[in-house]
């Protein structure tokens, strides 16, 4: 067995060696991250048969739980760090093409990794707010990096939000330790009976206000079309596929593990809704095919949260299934609309509707790929969202919401109505071609693959949420596991 | 946990002007001063919530009866790793302002358009 603190020891150790590297060698530092991903990647599988009910526990300083800095570990969270590790690979795969960037680039994008990794996997609550930092920073930079005006003022927005959303996560802890008197997610979540209702409502919300930056919850989340639209295609990716997920993560940690789902998780049920709404009707009214990709992010996104808060209602686990499966089809779906995207338009930044007439004609697999990722995200049968799209309707059946199914389906439209578009428009006229090199290629592929293999044989991937979702679900046996009886 | 009213008045009031700051700043630097106070605010909230008037640190000592009035000594972590985190997010901040300038040749947030829908 090899602890799981070498994820978070060696992604430092990686970010850190890069600027060594870059001295003996210009093409150094693009290597580092793959191989980064992939030790990382090996030293997880390696301990997927040691979690088994409740957390696997990882401490430091040989100190228990309650005292020291731990990591707690159990099959949601392995589930959220093996996705995230592998899109990081994937991704860092793509980069491999690329030899234009500067070495700094690799460190962030390490960092980034690193803190979305780390915000999975740790169980103190205190660490959560500094991986949530170590992430936001770095995916400031990284948004910011193409530095032209538009991923600069993106940045800048990000920036202002993130910054302050997550000041408010950091008095959100202190009011918990205030409390309790612990930082450990465990311990706070064993005292959570003897906090307070009115301090309760009030540390919730100020959590809220942190990971409703990063899971683009309603009044959280004017940076994000812009820092979509700004970034690079694959940075957009990143955004999407693994920042959305490590707070899609924390917030089923916080609200349903320590705050065991009470009621602020309504208030999420209606930020939800209202974020669900609002953001498929922008994306309807885009010309910019980017910036629609963004708001139909951010309407997934709060599906997604929305779904979540029902679990408040009734701990099922079918709703915890729904929330994954749509996070991993908004993770490889939307990766790979955004990585087509970037192949379609010649990653010149010309994302209008129009720009981009007949492109898909022109080059026929970033065509192909981009309507795989599109059927995929409005949930057509054969592919997995269709899937997860079901199951999010089952779940919300289930949980006595109708009215929300008509809402579903009625937005349902509209994503196909706008994603029709696009697609009508890719392949209508005569475009302009742009080659695609071999490696970029076979990463849009692997994506696409995942959609198409799972979406026709989606056994496999329901076993493993299912599994994970028991284990969020029974939140005594993870806190009995970490500091015991309870 | 007894800071006394001087402590949780001046960090309170930090917080709001940061904030103030921040939401009614034109200018770039402006607003990233507004987040940094806030910042400045809430470490000094969060460290006199652990402070004992009077208290010493808590270190043990072959004197016992100076350890019964000591501070808590988490908050000050806290706020260490928060300083530092800080840090880091005023120099991601401040160059990401240097870059605008650059680009725009401004640095009034009205004057930043490119991205409106």
């Amino acid at each position: 067995m090899v602890s799981p603190i070498l994820v978070i020891a060696l992604s430092l150790f990686f970010a850190f060696v890069i600027p060594l590297l870059g001295m003996v060698s210009k093409k150094l530092p693009r290597l580092v991250p793959p191989l980064a991903m992939l030790v990382n990647l090996w030293i997880l599988i390696t301990n997927i048969k040691f979690v088994s009910r409740g957390a696997m526990l990882v401490t430091t300083a040989g100190l228990k739980p309650p005292i020291a800095i731990n990591l707690a570990i159990d099959r949601f969270s392995l589930l959220f760090v093996i996705l995230i590790q592998l899109i990081g690979l994937l991704l860092s795969v793509y980069y491999l093409s690329q030899d234009n960037r500067d070495q700094r680039f690799y460190m962030l994008f390490l960092l980034n990794i690193l803190g979305a990794s780390g915000i999975v996997m740790t169980g103190d609550i205190f660490n959560s707010f500094v991986f949530l930092e170590i992430l936001e920073i770095s995916s400031f930079g990284l948004v910011a990096s193409k530095k032209d005006r538009k991923a600069l003022e993106g940045g800048f927005k990000y920036m202002v939000i993130g910054a302050i959303g997550s000041s408010l996560y950091l008095l959100g802890i202190i009011v918990l330790y205030l409390t309790t008197g612990s930082l450990n997610m465990a311990e706070i979540a064993k005292l959570m009976p003897h906090i307070p209702e009115s301090i309760k409502l009030f540390a919730a919300l100020l959590l809220l206000a942190g990971i409703g930056v990063e899971v683009e919850l309603f009044p959280l989340n004017a940076w994000a079309p812009d820092a979509y639209h700004g970034a690079k295609d694959e940075i957009s990716t990143q955004l999407s596929s693994i920042i959305s997920k490590a707070g899609i993560y924390l917030a089923a940690r916080i609200f349903f593990t320590i705050f065991n789902g009470f009621y602020a998780l309504k208030i999420i049920f209606y930020l939800g809704v209202i974020t669900f709404v609002i953001a498929e009707l922008a994306a309807l009214m885009q010309k910019n095919v980017k910036r629609m990709l963004a708001y139909s992010s951010i309407g997934q996104m709060g599906l997604l949260m929305l779904i979540l808060s029902l679990v408040a209602k009734r701990g099922d686990v079918f709703v915890i299934t729904t929330v994954i499966l749509l996070a991993l089809n908004h993770a490889f779906g939307k990766g790979l609309l955004f990585l087509s995207l970037g192949a379609l338009s010649g990653g010149n930044g010309e994302y209008e509707i129009e720009n981009l007439g007949g492109n898909g004609r022109a080059n026929p697999l970033a065509g192909f790929l981009f309507t795989v990722g599109a059927l995929s995200i409005v949930g057509m049968p054969f592919f997995f969202g269709f899937w997860s799209k079901i199951s999010a309707l089952i779940s919300l059946m289930k949980t006595n919401v109708i009215y929300l199914i008509a809402l579903v389906l009625v937005i349902s439209l509209v994503e196909i109505y706008y994603y029709g578009n696009v697609i009508v428009n890719l392949f209508r006229g005569e475009g302009k071609k742009y080659g695609i090199s071999i490696v970029p290629a076979a990463v849009m592929i692997l994506f696409a693959l995942f959609v198409i293999v799972f979406g026709i044989w989606p056994h496999p991937v329901f076993q493993i949420a299912q599994s994970a979702a028991v284990s969020l679900i029974e939140r005594t046996t993870y806190i009995s596991s970490i500091i015991g009886g309870m | 946990m007894n800071g006394g009213l001087l402590f949780y008045g001046s960090s309170v009031f930090l917080m709001v002007m940061g904030i103030f700051i921040a939401i009614t700043g034109k200018h770039l630097i402006k607003i990233l001063l507004g987040i940094d106070l806030f910042d400045v605010g809430l470490n000094l909230l969060i460290i006199s919530f652990g402070y004992v008037n009077g208290g010493t640190a808590p270190i043990f000592s072959k004197y016992p009866h100076i350890f019964k009035n000591v501070v808590d000594p988490v908050p000050q972590a806290l706020v260490l790793t928060a300083i530092v985190i800080g840090v880091a997010e005023m120099a991601m901040g401040l160059a990401i302002v240097m870059k605008i300038k650059e680009k725009f040749g401004t640095c009034n947030i009205a004057k930043l358009k490119e991205l409106k829908w």
